[in-house]
């Protein structure tokens, strides 16, 4: 394999992974704090992508526009999901689960009926690439791996603050957080805007280079799910490292195997799973049955 | 769950069905009903289990995709291909399975969703299985000279299948093997302390559950005429856990039924077009788990007390004794 071809792989795989680190540690926020699962995370993700079509491309407004309406409305419509409907779901695991697949569905059934199934393209930020000898580096991958990162680091020294602070709490110990006069109902309300917010801004990034497409969200959230096993559920760090290593083994794995990879990927699980059932960095999160 | 004495009259009902409802079209999504019904129970079987699939498209897939090749490209008969269906779905599901489920229960559904993700991916990209425009003139069962071509006749053979999978779950769920399962489902932990495998039984159960959604895979093969991948999607997975939502997670065998039911006729009844279908169901979904999270079966353990306030009444008017 020669250099570039080499070099190419690695840029795309580290620039997907990055958004999959994103798009997963909004996730993983949301499990880990309030232990469900949000199944409409890729459907945030696929309207934020929408939101940044809108703004861009129909209102005709800068990107970074773009991209703050994607983390608003999405961080909004998040707080609708958590205060309207799971704060209602008292029927268990289960039934939380379904109301946000539900809702996830209205969603993107509300989207293809708004925008139609054709996919909708955002004139990208940035064109051209880098040439560095033989290796050649896509400018918009760059930047993707640029926001990628500046998002998680933005993302870890806001868990420093003390808003931060509280949500961590928030996971330890629900209760013990509340003695500490923590509101768990509020910070609830934080977390699921956080989480969504950052499934919409990881959209919004991304739609310059894939499209506006009506199943992103389901093709993500695929691929999150993925990281969450081999990451091990509610681990941050383990996220983190299992979306990076997912992203590149498929970006490599396209290269050799073509339409197979994800085949392949599932066949590298399968062993991992085996010999670390609880994911690669994680503590298995205890999920109430 | 159903009154003994009922059951007559139910089959009745069920023999002669055919010839109540003329309308072909109600017979094709009749058949569709028990089709999801199978699958609906499959999740039920595995629900019981405390944990949860996302996979069923996906082992309906392999089923059905078994039975077509095996008929097309084998040239094997309907009959035999119908429970190597079966079997091969199951395996498929062990393998998968056998490690997922030593991995614990949020595993297990995430394995179960990615694995059904990837058989639709890998359906439609491999030229084999007939790519994305899918496989075509599969042949109908047949008996001799006799084929299965008429809705009725479909339908006379899905309501076997229907009813075969009914007595099986029936009696596996009277047996040792539904004690265990009872157990398990109550609490994990006090199963395991009582000696229970719990590993053992939850295998069992998800591999029974999928050898019948491939089974009923390869009726559907052999019923449309052709197989399209689009078809087994996730959301196909979904519609199936609201089977059994919607009937009632606790009743295993009717809860599904009643729940492929309301999915299946309602739309019809409300003359809900193909595009607002999904935001139909998911604002149903929504209102039955905020408001009747026991579904719609939940109803019935107030009948009781219906049927107590009716009798004081007769008696109050002197009908009664």
């Amino acid at each position: 394999m020669d250099v570039g071809l080499f070099f190419q792989c690695l840029v795309n795989g580290l620039a997907i992974g990055g958004i999959y680190a994103v798009v997963a540690s909004g996730f993983t926020l949301v499990l880990g704090t309030m232990k469900i699962f949000n199944f409409a995370q890729g459907e945030f993700y696929m309207l934020g992508a929408f939101v940044a079509y809108a703004v861009c491309e129909v209102l005709h407004l800068n990107f970074v526009i773009a991209l703050i309406a994607a983390l608003l409305a999405m961080a909004l419509l998040g707080v609708v999901l958590q205060r309207f409907i799971i704060r209602y779901t008292y029927g268990g695991f289960f039934h939380t689960v379904l109301a946000t697949i539900a809702f996830g569905m209205i969603i993107r059934q509300t989207t293809v009926i708004t925008f139609g199934k054709t996919d909708r393209f955002v004139y990208p930020l940035v064109k051209g690439r880098i040439e560095i000898g033989d290796i050649m580096m896509a400018n918009d991958k760059l930047l993707l791996i640029f926001l990628g990162i500046a998002l998680i680091v933005l993302l870890h020294y806001f868990l420093k603050l003390k808003l931060g602070k509280a949500m961590r709490a928030v996971t330890e110990d629900q209760e013990t957080a509340g003695l500490q006069g923590i509101n768990a109902r509020q910070i609830f309300l934080i977390t699921m805007a956080l989480g969504c917010g950052l499934a919409g801004i990881s959209g919004a990034v991304i739609a310059p280079v894939l499209a506006a497409t009506a199943d992103m969200g389901h093709a993500i959230f695929i691929k999150i799910l993925l990281v969450i096993i081999i990451g091990g559920m509610g681990s941050m760090p383990g996220a983190l490292v299992a979306a990076f290593l997912i992203g590149l083994i498929e970006s490599f794995g396209y290269q050799f195997f073509g339409g197979y990879n994800e085949l392949i990927l599932l066949c590298c699980l399968l062993p991992l799973l085996y010999f670390r059932p609880g994911g690669l960095l994680g503590r298995p999160l205890a999920i109430p049955q | 769950m159903v009154k003994k004495r009922l059951l007559p009259i139910i089959g009745v009902i069920l023999v002669l069905l055919p010839f109540l409802v003329r309308n072909d079209y109600l017979l094709h999504l009749i058949i569709y009903m028990c089709m999801y019904s199978i699958l609906g129970m499959g999740f039920s079987m595995i629900w019981k289990n405390r944990l949860i699939t996302c996979g069923q498209a996906g082992f309906w897939a392999v089923g059905a995709y078994t039975s077509a090749l095996l008929v097309t490209r084998a040239g094997l008969s309907f009959w035999f291909a119908l429970p190597i269906a079966g079997i091969a779905s199951a395996l498929f599901a062990l393998l998968i399975f056998f490690i997922a489920l030593r991995a614990g229960p949020l595993v297990f559904f995430g394995m179960s969703l990615v694995s059904s993700f990837i058989v639709m991916e890998v359906l439609g990209s491999v030229e084999f299985f007939g790519g994305w425009e899918g496989l075509l003139d599969i042949p109908s069962p047949s008996i001799g000279s006799f084929v299965f071509f008429t809705k009725t006749s479909c339908y006379y053979l899905v309501l076997c299948l229907l009813l075969v999978n009914i007595i099986v779950y029936y009696a596996l769920y009277k047996s040792r093997i539904g004690r265990a399962w009872t157990a398990i489902g109550s609490s994990v932990q006090l199963a395991e302390a009582q000696g229970i495998d719990v590993y053992r039984y939850r295998l069992a159960a998800t591999v029974i559950a999928c050898f019948f959604a491939g089974v009923v895979g390869a009726f559907y093969a052999h019923y449309q005429n052709l197989l399209i991948p689009t078809t087994f999607s996730f959301i196909l997975s979904i519609y199936v856990q609201m089977y059994a939502l919607i009937g009632g997670l606790s009743y295993f065998i009717a809860g599904p039924i009643i729940g492929a039911a309301v999915m299946v006729f309602l739309p019809e009844f409300l003359r809900i077009t193909e595009e607002f279908q999904p935001i139909f169901f998911s604002i149903l979904i929504i209102l039955i788990v905020i408001f009747l999270p026991g579904g719609i079966l939940s109803i019935v353990q107030r009948v009781p007390r219906l049927s107590v306030i009716l009798s004081q009444i007769g008696k109050r008017i002197g009908v009664l004794q």
